[in-house]
């Protein structure tokens, strides 16, 4: 049992980790009886538990994630939906809404280019991905604008119990939704958005930086002022 | 084909090298925005872009694999690489290069997790000066991990050969072109073991041992730069400081 890199450290695919029995989490792969970091990461350690974190690729769906896509086809009875995965998620027309009058022109409901603020709920044993869009949270997202970042990096934008995606709330009062496939949809006053956008493209650039949150709050700080 | 050419002077190779020495290699990572992973890279003469898109839906459908990606290479070089002008598209050798980087990177690949997609590596070569399907694959490998394609391990390649009788590391333009044999070979580091092997050439049992182990020598000293390209884009001065 021992380790061969720092916590925290950066590990790129191949290099080993540690060696002996450990628990392990993901972004590792076991041979024989070392573990071997499989992306381009960072190793967190924890009691006698191993995880690399990714710092980059796409963003893999999972049941429950609520993920803001964007309609890109039409079917007789769904629509397909980009978001950000390998594959299109689709949502059904009985899991968009409550009440469905008419359903000869889907068109009429979403269009292609519309951005959609749904919840996974059931990724198939093909991937194929199913979407529901019904309850309140959920559905069409209109007006504001959409910023995409690293999916890897979601948790980074929202911070220790919240505390970035509240930083960034109160001083530009803007409303802010995020996406767990990495897409965030922002709505407020015109120079408010770009002033969040540009935040947000920050922190997907230094995520693995530590002491984000000082730094984009002196950031917003300056911005603000002008 | 042979030539009257002095491969060594001084016991110092034409570009001044010792015979177990490579060119200087240089690797940047993430320089095209538009892929998912990239990576250019600068070895001797050699200037080559690298970009990875995927893992996404694979086309065509037929190609699909209902339990794993497939890994798609391309090697294109530019009509202006070389010294003559080559003449633009794909070509015989491009196909045969994409093929056997397909091969050499696929072992190290962990596709499993991503069934019906596709994981696309397009080598574009800028300048060419010997030994640009090793530059390609030593690229192509560092792209898909910027990508954060799954992998089991990086794979460094690198060519070695032999000149005059002697064998050498790395082969620079004029041993390649009138030197006795060229082995391209790429290293799966962690497991041994050789995932790209072609020989130009006539070589002996023995020369054959002596070039696999120069070679692989060669392969673990790409393999750090490969390392330590990946990690410099991410350590915190750099990035604080643009």
């Amino acid at each position: 049992m021992e380790f061969l890199v720092k916590d925290r450290s950066i590990v790129t695919p191949g290099m080993v980790i540690a060696k002996g029995p450990f628990k392990y989490e993901y972004g590792v792969d076991k041979f024989e009886d070392t573990i071997i970091s499989s992306v381009l990461g960072i190793v967190y350690i924890e009691n006698d538990g191993i995880k690399v974190v990714p710092l980059e690729g796409k963003y893999l769906p999972k049941r429950g994630d609520d993920v803001i896509g964007t309609v890109v086809g039409i079917n007789p009875l769904s629509w397909d939906l980009d978001i950000n995965a390998p594959y299109l998620g689709n949502l059904h027309i009985q899991d968009a809404l409550r009440y469905v009058k008419d359903t000869s022109n889907l068109e009429r409901i979403f269009k292609v280019g519309d951005v959609i603020y749904a919840n996974i709920k059931e990724v198939g044993e093909a991937s194929e991905i199913v979407l529901q869009s019904k309850e309140r949270p959920y559905g069409k997202m209109k007006w504001g604008r959409v910023v995409k970042i690293h999916a890897t990096r979601v948790p980074r934008v929202i911070g220790k119990k919240g505390s970035m995606i509240k930083l960034l709330k109160q001083m530009t009062k803007c409303e802010i939704t995020v996406g767990q496939n990495g897409n965030i949809w922002i709505k407020g006053e015109r120079q408010m958005e770009d002033i969040v956008e540009r935040a947000i493209l920050k922190i997907d650039k230094e995520a693995h930086i530590p002491g984000l949150t000082d730094r984009i709050k002196k950031i917003l700080e300056t911005e603000l002022s002008r | 084909m042979e030539k009257d050419i002095k491969f060594f002077i001084d016991g110092k190779r034409i570009d001044g090298r010792a015979k177990d020495e490579l060119r200087p290699i240089k690797i940047e990572v993430g320089v095209l925005k538009r892929a998912d992973g990239s990576s250019y890279i600068e070895w001797g003469g050699n200037k080559i872009f690298c970009a990875v898109y995927g893992p996404r839906e694979a086309y065509p459908r037929f190609l699909q694999k209902s339990d794993r990606a497939i890994l798609k290479c391309r090697y294109n070089m530019a009509s202006f690489a070389v010294e003559e002008r080559k003449r633009p598209g794909p070509s015989r050798r491009g196909v045969e290069i994409g093929k056997v980087t397909q091969g050499a990177l696929e072992p190290a690949l962990i596709l499993e997790n991503f069934p019906k997609c596709m994981v696309e590596v397009n080598i574009e070569v800028i300048q060419a000066s010997a030994g640009t399907r090793c530059a390609g694959i030593t690229a192509a490998s560092v792209a898909l991990a910027n990508a954060g394609i799954p992998m089991k391990e990086l794979v460094p390649a690198c060519a070695a050969g032999k000149v005059d009788d002697q064998i050498v590391l790395d082969l620079c333009k004029e041993e390649d072109n009138y030197g006795q044999a060229d082995l391209p070979l790429a290293l799966l580091p962690r497991k041994n073991e050789f995932s790209l092997l072609q020989m130009d050439g006539d070589l002996s049992e023995e020369q054959l041992e002596e070039a696999l182990d120069l070679g692989r020598k060669g392969c673990l000293e790409v393999f750090e730069i490969q390392k330590q390209a990946l990690k410099k884009k991410y350590i915190t001065e750099d990035v604080l400081n643009e």
